[in-house]
C-alpha cells in the first residue's frame, strides 16, 4: 500500500524512508502506528488527507497521513 | 493633510506620529484602522509568542487609549534561556518581570496603546474575571493545561480565542469561536492521545526547544487572525488547525471534524 506519511516534531525519528507499506488486509491507522513502532501515547493528533481521524480509520491507497505529538511551547 | 493636537497652554503642534499607520496602506481601510483602535484584547503570556505578538499588535494600531484596551498577564521573570527568542528579553533585564518589560517596551513603541500588564499567573478560577469584556483573547500561554482552562473560560464568556504553540521548527494555530459546538476540541486534539489514553506526556518543546523563527512566524499568524476578527472578517484559522513545519516548509490545514457542517 502506498502512503505519504509525515511524522512531526519529536516523532520525526520514526519517519519512514519508503512510501510503500505492507500492513495486511484492510489496515487501520493503528496498524500503521504499530508498524512504525511509535508508542501510541506519544501521538496526540492523527490526520488523513487534511482531516482529523481516529485510530480506527481504515487506510486507503495513496492517503496522506500525519502524526503529531503534544506541542505546547511558546 | 496635516494633523494637529492641542497641547495644554501651547499653540497647536503637529503630531510627530501622524504618519504612524500610513504604511498599513490601503490593506487596512480607515474604518478597519478604527476598528483595531477600538478593540479590547486580553493576552495571556508575554514570553516567546506573547512578546512578538504584543509588539505586533501595538504596531498595527490596536487598542488606542480612550477607545480600546489590552490587558496582558505573565507571572514570570526573564531568564537567560529566554534570550534566544523572547523579544522583550535583554541581557540587561534578566530577573525582571516580563509584564514590566512589556509595558516599558510598548510604551516606547506606541504610547497610544492602552496597555495594562500584570505580573501574575491567572489561575483557572481568575480567568472569567480577567477576560471579562474582551473582544478577542490571545493565547500565548506555554503550557497545555492552562490553555485548556483559558479556552473553556473563553467559550463560557462568548469570546473568541486565538491559540498557538511551538516545538522546534513546528508550530500550530487554531481559532475557537463562541459558536463552536464543542469546546473540548483542543483537549481532544492535544490533551489526550486519540490512540491510547495513556498518562500525560511532556510537550515536544521540552526536548526540541523553541526557536525564534518558528515562534515569531506563529505569533505573526496570531496577529493576522486578530486583525481579521477585529475588522469583522472571516477568521483564517477557525474550524481547522494549521500546522506549519519549518523543517521542510510544509503547511498543513487540518479540518476539525466536529466543526465540519
Amino acid at each position: 500500500m502506498l502512503l505519504e506519511v509525515k511524522c512531526y516534531a519529536t516523532l520525526a525519528t520514526f519517519q519512514p524512508k519508503e512510501n510503500e507499506f505492507h500492513l495486511g488486509p484492510r489496515p487501520m491507522l493503528r496498524d500503521l502506528v504499530a508498524f512504525l513502532g511509535i508508542p501510541e501515547n506519544e501521538i496526540k493528533i492523527t490526520f488523513a488527507n487534511g482531516v482529523i481521524v481516529g485510530p480506527e480509520y481504515e487506510l486507503q491507497e495513496g492517503d496522506r497521513i500525519g502524526l503529531f505529538p503534544a506541542v505546547g511551547g511558546g | 493633510m496635516a494633523c494637529f493636537r492641542l497641547l495644554e497652554g501651547a499653540e497647536a503642534m503637529p503630531d510627530p506620529f501622524a504618519q504612524r499607520y500610513i504604511r498599513n496602506g490601503s490593506t487596512l481601510s480607515d474604518a478597519d484602522q478604527n476598528r483595531l483602535a477600538a478593540t479590547r484584547i486580553c493576552q495571556l503570556g508575554l514570553g516567546g509568542l506573547g512578546g512578538t505578538l504584543l509588539e505586533m499588535v501595538a504596531r498595527m494600531g490596536f487598542s488606542r487609549k480612550g477607545q480600546g484596551w489590552i490587558k496582558a498577564a505573565d507571572g514570570d521573570v526573564f531568564e537567560a534561556s529566554n534570550l534566544n527568542r523572547q523579544l522583550f528579553s535583554l541581557e540587561s533585564n534578566i530577573g525582571r518581570p516580563k509584564a514590566e518589560a512589556a509595558l516599558e517596551r510598548i510604551q516606547a513603541v506606541n504610547s497610544e496603546v492602552d496597555l495594562t500588564a500584570r505580573q501574575a499567573v491567572i489561575s483557572p478560577a481568575e480567568m472569567p474575571g480577567f477576560i471579562q469584556e474582551a473582544d478577542i483573547i490571545l493565547d500565548a500561554l506555554g503550557d497545555l493545561p492552562t490553555k485548556l482552562a483559558l479556552r473553556q473560560a473563553a467559550a463560557d464568556a462568548g469570546i473568541p480565542v486565538i491559540s498557538a504553540a511551538v516545538a522546534g521548527w513546528t508550530g500550530f494555530i487554531t481559532t475557537q469561536l463562541p459558536t463552536d459546538p464543542d469546546t473540548g476540541i483542543f483537549q481532544g486534539v492535544l490533551g489526550h492521545s486519540p490512540i491510547a489514553d495513556g498518562s500525560p506526556t511532556q510537550g515536544a518543546e521540552v526536548p526540541l526547544g523553541t526557536l525564534a523563527p518558528c515562534v515569531w512566524l506563529i505569533a505573526s499568524l496570531q496577529c493576522r487572525e486578530a486583525v481579521a476578527l477585529a475588522c469583522g472578517r472571516a477568521p483564517l484559522f477557525h474550524g481547522c488547525l494549521h500546522i506549519v513545519d519549518l523543517t521542510d516548509a510544509s503547511w498543513e490545514r487540518i479540518l476539525l471534524p466536529v466543526l465540519i457542517t
